[in-house]
């Protein structure tokens, strides 16, 4: 077919009679009184199908956000940072023991500005 | 009353029978049966009658409601053959010949590869003999832009035919390497 023929083949569609003859739909006007007039109701406009094909949709969509949104990677349990323990420094020792029947109690004073220096003095050697 | 509006209807209705059915051909071919989207537009145009104000403008309406109508009702009911064959049969039985069915068939299924306005402007143009003014006034654009349209689609629809005419060739020769392969 080439394309000169596009308007015989307008002109073929032009001269042929139409589908549907007049009476056919002269007779259907006849009729269209005793039809219900079309509802302006916009309800009706749901069915069962569009109903399922939109739940579907936006449950899939929705899935799909949910999923790619929440982070899934495992957390690391991450350790409190190593703390040195320093335990207070006495300031005295308490002894106590028992001559001839009695309890005595012999308090010693430890120097512990001197001992702490002393630390000091050790930790910064190593 | 109803009388009254019933006569004024079908007196209206009269003068359109021809251009809005081949309207709806054009539309409805190979996608719904016609006589449903007809009825459809029909039954809604009866019901609005009274707010036409110009009953001479009753074809416009219905031309502008059908390509709404068909445009929202736009499911196929039956399948496209059943639908084609249907088409073949009302025309055989208004006395078409078997050649003018099938160059009317290949026309409106090269016409339906064109974009919606553009088709439009050419069915109302060349089938059903609108001025450029009258298709303006029914697209609600100008008729400069109908213009461009309408020759527009006539270069497209030409090189389709031309692609449509291109392509037995080919089928056939692939078909004949297949067999001797």
């Amino acid at each position: 077919m080439k394309a000169k023929d596009t308007s015989a083949l307008f002109e073929a569609t032009r001269r042929a009679p139409v589908e549907l003859s007049k009476e056919i739909v002269m007779d259907f006007i006849k009729v269209i009184p005793t039809l219900p007039p079309p509802s302006s109701n916009w309800f009706q406009n749901f069915n069962l199908n569009s109903i399922i094909m939109t739940t579907t949709a936006i449950t899939l969509v929705t899935s799909a956000v949910l999923y790619f949104s929440i982070n899934t990677d495992k957390q690391e349990l991450v350790l409190p940072a190593e703390t040195e323990f320093t335990a207070p420094m006495p300031i005295g020792i308490i002894d106590e023991f028992e001559e001839s029947g009695q309890t005595k109690l012999v308090i010693t004073t430890i120097d512990t500005v001197s001992k702490k220096a002393q630390l000091v003095a050790q930790r910064a050697s190593k | 009353m109803a009388d009254n509006k019933q006569d004024d209807f079908m007196k209206a209705y009269d003068g359109c029978h021809d251009r809005f059915l081949r309207y709806c051909s054009s539309l409805a071919y190979g996608k719904m049966d016609v006589q449903d989207l007809v009825q459809d537009v029909l039954v809604s145009a009866y019901h609005k009658f009274e707010k036409i104000e110009n009953k001479e403008q009753l074809l416009h309406y219905l031309i502008r409601s059908a390509r709404n109508r068909s445009i929202s009702i736009w499911r196929k009911q039956k399948p496209e053959t059943e639908l084609t064959e249907l088409h073949a049969q009302r025309l055989s039985d208004q006395g078409v010949s078997p050649e003018t069915v099938l160059d009317i068939q290949l026309l409106y299924r090269m016409l339906d590869k064109l974009p919606l306005k553009q088709k439009e402007a050419l069915v109302l143009f060349e089938i059903n003999g609108f001025s450029m003014k009258e298709i303006a006034e029914i697209q609600g654009s100008n008729e400069g832009a109908v213009k461009t349209k309408i020759s527009r689609g006539r270069k497209k629809l030409a090189l389709l035919m031309d692609d449509n005419s291109v392509k037995p060739v080919s089928d056939l020769l692939e078909t004949l390497q297949t067999i001797t392969l």
